[in-house]
C-alpha cells in the first residue's frame, strides 16, 4: 500500500446512530437504513454530480449502440472509443477515458463520480463477459465486440446493465460510508471478532444491494424502451439525468424498505 | 470542489479576482527573505554539469518547487465523507513567470502539465504564464553544494527515496549490472540523515569501481507552509530535479523503482477513492511525464518503472541475492516520521510498515529487518492508543481481505471488475489492454499469495499464543485466527433457541426488539428504550416513574443490583421524599408577619437615627434586607405567591419524552405496528403503565452467551 488517506463520518446524531447500530449488533438491513438516513446531506449532491450522469449517460448508449448498424462508430461519436480489434478490457478502457474527460471538461472529479466508474465497468463486465465466453476475452476482434456490444438490443438488456451498475453503486456508496466503522469494531470483544466475520458482514451487505436493485431493473427498461421511442432512437442528457435521479431514488427507497420488520 | 486558490509566483504582478485575492498565495524563489520565500538546495553535485542548463528546464524547476511548495501551503478540506471528497479536491491557480513564455502557453504542454499533475494530486489546476523580469544565474537560484564525488561519467539517473523498493533498483543498477549512476535523493527529515549515510557507505562498498553519485535535494521553506501532509506533487518535483540533472549530463532518461502493487495503488477499500491512494509513480502519471519532458527536452525522453511488474517480496528477495541483505535494515519505509526514535525507525502501524513487514517476511529477510527497529509488532502488538488507530485498522484488515479475495479469483475479467481503477494504468502499459490486464492480475495475485503465505507462517510461529488468547485483542494474528472455522463445527449440535414472537431484551450493549413474529431488529440503549423494557417486564402494573428512572440511573452506573430488587429496597414510591409535594415556597400568614417585621424595623430605624444609635441602625438596616428578600423570594408577578419547583413533574416529563423519543425515532421507521402498539399500550402519568392486548407476553430476559 502507498500513502493513503481515509475520511471521516461527521459527528452528528445520525452518523453516531450508524456507528451505535454497527457496534450493538443491527443487521445489515437496519444499518444500510441508517446509513441512507444519515447520508441524505451527501445525496443531495448527487444530481448535479457530472461524474455519476456521464457514468448513467454512458450507459445509455450502449443501449443506443446496440440498434445501431455500426455500434463501434456510433460510441466513437459519442466520445466513447473503442478500438475495432479490442479485448474486453479496452472496453473498459474506453469507458473509463470517456468519463475521466468528461469530468476534466465538467468542473473535476468526485468521490461519487470515480464510485460510478468503478460501478459502470463492472456493469459492462459483467454483462458483456458471457456472451463472449465462447471466444477469446483478451484477443478479441472487431467482430467480437461489435457482436457482444449488440447483444444490449435485446429486450430487458437494458435493465439487467442497469442494475448491474446499481447494485455495484450503492454497495460501493455503502462501504465508502462503513468501511472505518466497520473496522473500528474488528477484534476480540467487539462486534467483528475476526476480519472472516466483518467479510461476511459486507458480503451480506453486498447481497442486500444486489436485492434491492431489483426494482431498477424493471424500471430501467420501460424508461429505456419509453425514451428511445418517443425521442427517435436519441435520449436527450436531460432525461437520461432525470433517470439517473429517479433510479437513485428508488434503490435509496428500497433500501429503507428492507429494514422494515414486516419485510414489505 | 472548493473555491479556487491563487498562487502568485515570483515577483509577477498579477491580476486576481476580487473574490480569490484575500486568500490568494505569494511564493517567490529568490529574492527578499521574507515569509514567502522558499529555497531549493541541491547539495553534492559537481560544477561541470550545470554549466549548461536550457531555460525550459529552469522553468521546470521553478514551475515544480512551486506547485509542491503550495501543494504543503493550501489545506485540502475536511476530511468528512458528507461531500463525496468535495472538500479534498483543490483548485489552484498559478500564475509562474518564465523565461520561454512561448513554449509554455501552448495548448499541448499545458493541457500536459495540468492534466498530469491533475491526476497526480487529484486537484484542478490552472497555469498562467508570465514573461520572467530577471532569474538569478541557476546556481546562486539553487544553491549548490559542490563537493564533486564521481567517479567517471554516469549512465543512469535514478531517483532515490530510501526504502526498500528504490534501494532494489540502487542494488540492481549498481550492483548487479555494475552501472554508473547518480541517485537523487528528496530528504525530507534530517531524521533519516544516518539511514541514508549507512546505505551510501553500503552501496560504495559494495561497489568500488562505480560508487554512485548522490545527490540531495532540500525545500526550504517558512514553517508556516507546512499545512497539508500528503504532499502528492512530490514526485513531479523529484522528477524535474532528476531529468534536469540528466539533461546536464547528456542523457534522456530517468527512473523511478517502485513495485507494481504500490504504483497503481489500487484502492483496499471503497473509501480510497480517486488521488487518497497515492499515485506517486502511477503507469498514467509516469507518462505524462515523459511527454512533458520529451517537449521540454525537444527530444524523446523517457521516464521508466523497472519493477512494474515485481511486487515488494520480489524486490526484498532481489536484494537479498545480490548479495545485500544487510542494507535492508537502514532502509526506512515508514510514512510516520514524525514517531521516529533512534531506537525504533518503523512505527509498526502505518500502511508502509504492514507493506514492509509481510514483503521481508515473504522474501525470508527477516533476520535483516530485527523486530526491535519496530515500535510496535505488526503481527501480534495492539495498535496504538491514538486518533490514527482507526485508520491503521481500517487499513491493515483491508489490506488482509484484498488479498484473500484476489487469491479466490479465477481470471483477470473478476479482477478488472472489482477494481475497475485498473483501467485507467491500461493504455499506458506499452501494450494490448487485455494482455496488461492479464499482467496487472497476475502481479496481484502473486502478491496476494504472499500475503496469504505469510499469514500462514505466523500462525505456525504464534500458534500457542493464539490458542491461548494471550495476545492483545485486537493484535492481527487474533484477528485473521477463525475458530469457527467448519473444522471445528462440535460434533453435538449446539442448541438453537427459538426466538419468542415478542421480545424485548438486552443483548449486548443494545436492546433486541420482536414483535409478533416479525422480523427481530436492534435497538439502541437510549434511555427510553430502558423504561420501556421496566414496563414490559410487568404488564398491567403500575410503576411510579421515579422507580424506573431511578432504577435505570442505577443500571447505566454499572452497579451490581438487580432493577428489581432495587425497587423493592428502598426505591419504593411511598417511601421515597422525593415525591412529597413541594408546595409553595413560603405562605400568607408568613407573608403577613414578614410585613409586620419589616414595618416594625422601618420605626426603629428611625428612632436609632434620631438616638444617633448607629450600631443599632445598622443592625435594623440589615435584619431589614433579609426580611425584604424573604418576601421577593415567596411572591412573584401579581402579588401571587411563588411555587417551589416540583422535581417529579420533571422526572415524569423527562420518562414521557424519553420513551415517546424511541418510539418515534428507533421504533416506528423499522416497524410501525409495534410503534403504534407501544403508543396505545403505554399510559403516562406519575405512575406509568402498560396495558397490553389480551394475551400478549414478551421475552425481556437478557441474552446470554453461554
Amino acid at each position: 500500500m502507498g500513502h493513503i488517506r481515509l475520511g471521516q463520518l461527521p459527528r452528528t446524531r445520525k452518523w453516531r446512530d450508524v456507528v451505535e447500530l454497527v457496534a450493538a449488533g443491527a443487521d445489515v438491513p437496519q444499518v444500510a437504513n441508517a446509513t441512507i438516513n444519515a447520508a441524505e446531506s451527501a445525496f443531495s449532491f448527487v444530481n448535479n454530480d457530472s461524474g455519476y450522469n456521464q457514468a448513467v449517460w454512458l450507459m445509455t448508449q450502449l443501449g443506443l449502440a446496440a440498434g445501431q448498424e455500426k455500434p463501434l462508430d456510433y460510441l466513437r461519436s459519442q466520445g466513447i472509443n473503442i478500438p475495432d480489434n479490442t479485448s474486453l478490457p479496452g472496453v473498459a478502457v474506453a469507458l473509463t477515458e470517456a468519463l475521466d474527460n468528461h469530468s476534466a471538461a465538467n468542473g473535476g472529479h468526485s468521490d461519487l463520480g470515480e464510485l460510478a466508474q468503478r460501478a459502470l465497468v463492472d456493469a459492462v463486465i459483467q454483462r458483456m463477459e458471457p456472451k463472449l465466453r465462447q471466444q477469446s476475452l483478451f484477443n478479441m476482434q472487431a467482430h467480437d465486440t461489435q457482436q457482444a456490444l449488440a447483444e444490449f438490443r435485446k429486450p430487458n438488456e437494458f435493465g439487467h446493465l442497469s442494475r448491474e451498475f446499481y447494485s455495484r453503486l450503492t454497495n460501493e456508496c455503502m462501504n465508502y460510508f462503513l468501511s472505518q466503522t466497520l473496522a473500528t469494531n474488528l477484534g476480540a470483544g467487539q462486534r467483528f471478532p475476526t476480519t472472516n466475520q466483518m467479510a461476511q458482514f459486507e458480503q451480506a451487505l453486498s447481497t442486500h444491494c444486489r436485492e434491492a436493485s431489483a426494482i431498477v431493473e424493471q424500471f430501467s427498461n420501460e424508461w429505456f424502451s419509453k425514451h428511445r421511442y418517443e425521442e427517435k432512437g436519441n435520449i436527450s442528457r436531460e432525461s437520461v439525468q432525470g433517470f439517473a435521479s429517479w433510479a437513485l431514488k428508488k434503490m435509496k427507497d428500497e433500501l429503507k424498505a428492507g429494514a422494515k420488520a414486516d419485510g414489505q | 470542489m472548493a473555491s479556487e486558490r491563487y498562487i502568485i509566483c515570483g515577483d509577477t504582478k498579477a491580476t486576481v479576482p476580487a473574490e480569490s485575492e484575500a486568500d490568494a498565495l505569494q511564493l517567490h524563489l529568490y529574492g527578499a527573505e521574507d515569509e514567502h520565500k522558499i529555497t531549493l538546495q541541491i547539495d553534492d553535485i559537481r560544477t561541470q554539469m550545470y554549466k549548461e542548463v536550457p531555460a525550459r528546464f529552469h522553468d521546470l524547476l521553478d514551475i515544480a518547487t512551486y506547485v509542491f511548495a503550495a501543494d504543503q501551503a493550501i489545506e485540502r478540506g475536511a476530511r468528512d465523507v458528507e461531500t463525496f471528497g468535495g472538500n479534498w479536491r483543490r483548485r489552484l491557480h498559478f500564475v509562474v513567470p518564465v523565461g520561454d513564455v512561448e513554449f509554455w502557453r501552448s495548448d499541448k504542454v499545458k493541457q500536459c502539465l495540468q492534466a498530469t499533475l491533475g491526476f497526480l494530486s487529484d486537484d484542478h489546476y490552472e497555469f498562467d504564464f508570465v514573461p520572467i523580469s530577471q532569474r538569478p544565474s541557476f546556481q546562486g537560484f539553487l544553491n549548490f553544494n559542490d563537493k564533486g564525488a564521481m567517479l567517471g561519467f554516469p549512465e543512469q539517473v535514478i531517483m532515490f527515496s530510501g526504502g526498500l523498493d528504490s534501494l532494489g533498483g540502487a542494488v540492481e543498477e549498481i550492483v548487479n549490472q555494475k552501472r554508473r549512476v547518480i541517485l537523487v535523493n528528496h530528504r525530507p527529515t534530517q531524521k533519516l540523515d544516518k539511514r541514508y549515510q549507512a546505505i551510501r557507505e553500503g552501496l560504495d562498498a559494495k561497489a568500488p569501481n562505480n560508487p554512485p553519485c548522490h545527490i540531495r535535494v532540500m525545500v526550504y521553506k517558512q514553517k508556516w507552509m507546512n499545512k497539508e501532509y500528503t504532499q502528492r506533487t512530490r514526485s513531479f518535483l523529484f522528477v524535474s530535479l532528476g531529468a534536469t540533472i540528466a539533461n546536464m549530463l547528456g542523457q534522456s532518461n530517468v527512473r523511478f523503482y517502485e513495485n507494481g502493487v504500490i504504483s497503481m495503488n489500487l484502492p483496499v477499500c471503497a473509501q480510497v477513492v480517486g488521488g487518497k491512494a497515492t499515485r506517486t509513480t502511477h503507469p498514467r502519471v509516469l507518462h505524462g511525464f515523459q511527454t512533458l519532458l520529451s517537449m521540454i527536452a525537444d527530444h524523446p525522453f523517457t521516464v521508466e518503472n523497472p519493477f512494474l511488474w515485481k511486487t515488494k517480496g520480489e524486490v526484498v528477495s532481489l536484494i537479498a541475492k545480490s548479495g545485500c541483505p544487510e542494507l535492508i535494515r537502514p532502509s526506512i519505509s515508514c510514512t510516520h516520521t514524525w514517531e521516529m526514535t533512534k531506537e525504533h525507525s518503523h512505527c509498526g502501524t502505518c500502511s508502509q510498515c504492514v507493506d514492509r513487514r509481510f514483503s521481508i517476511i515473504a522474501a525470508g529477510a527477516e533476520q535483516h529487518d530485527p523486530l526491535d527497529q519496530y515500535t510496535v509488532d505488526v503481527f501480534t502488538q495492539s495498535r496504538q492508543k491514538n486518533e490514527k488507530v482507526h485508520e491503521d485498522k481500517t487499513l491493515f484488515a483491508s489490506y488482509l481481505e484484498r488479498a484473500n479475495q484476489v487469491d479466490r479469483f479465477t481470471g483477470a475479467t473478476q479482477f478488472l471488475a472489482k477494481y475497475g481503477e485498473v483501467a485507467r494504468a491500461l493504455p499506458y502499459l506499452n501494450g494490448d489492454p487485455g494482455a496488461s490486464a492479464q499482467r496487472c492480475y497476475e502481479l496481484y495475485k502473486r502478491h496476494a499469495a504472499e500475503v496469504n503465505a505469510v499469514i500462514d507462517k505466523m500462525f505456525t510461529l504464534h500458534g500457542p499464543a493464539i490458542r491461548q488468547r494471550t495476545l492483545p485483542a485486537d493484535a492481527m494474528m487474533r484477528i485473521v485466527y477463525e475458530s469457527n472455522l467448519p473444522t471445528s463445527v462440535p460434533v453435538v449440535p449446539v442448541y438453537q433457541e427459538q426466538m419468542p414472537d415478542n421480545v424485548f431484551r438486552r443483548c449486548g450493549g443494545a436492546w433486541q426488539v420482536r414483535f409478533k413474529g416479525q422480523k427481530a431488529f436492534t435497538v439502541l440503549p437510549w434511555l427510553g428504550a430502558s423504561y420501556i423494557h421496566y414496563l414490559l417486564v410487568s404488564p398491567n402494573e403500575a410503576r411510579p416513574c421515579i422507580d424506573i428512572v431511578c432504577s435505570t440511573a442505577i443500571d447505566f452506573c454499572d452497579q451490581a443490583i438487580n432493577a428489581k430488587e432495587a425497587i423493592d429496597e428502598g426505591l419504593q414510591s411511598a417511601s421515597n421524599p422525593m415525591l412529597a409535594s413541594l408546595g409553595d415556597i413560603s405562605d400568607w400568614k408568613a407573608i403577613k408577619e414578614y410585613r409586620a417585621t419589616a414595618q416594625e424595623l422601618l420605626i426603629d430605624i428611625e428612632n436609632a437615627r434620631r438616638d444617633n444609635n448607629n450600631v443599632l441602625e445598622q443592625q435594623y438596616e440589615s435584619d431589614l434586607a433579609m426580611i425584604t428578600a424573604k418576601i421577593n423570594e415567596a411572591v412573584g408577578i401579581g402579588g401571587k405567591l411563588k411555587q417551589a419547583k416540583d422535581k417529579r413533574k420533571n422526572i415524569r416529563d423527562s420518562f414521557r419524552n424519553n420513551v415517546k423519543r424511541v418510539i418515534e425515532k428507533q421504533i416506528k421507521d423499522t416497524d410501525p405496528a409495534l410503534a403504534a402498539h407501544l403508543e396505545k399500550a403505554i399510559l403516562y402519568g406519575n405512575t406509568s403503565r402498560y396495558v397490553p392486548e389480551d394475551g400478549l407476553t414478551w421475552e425481556t430476559r437478557p441474552v446470554k452467551n453461554d
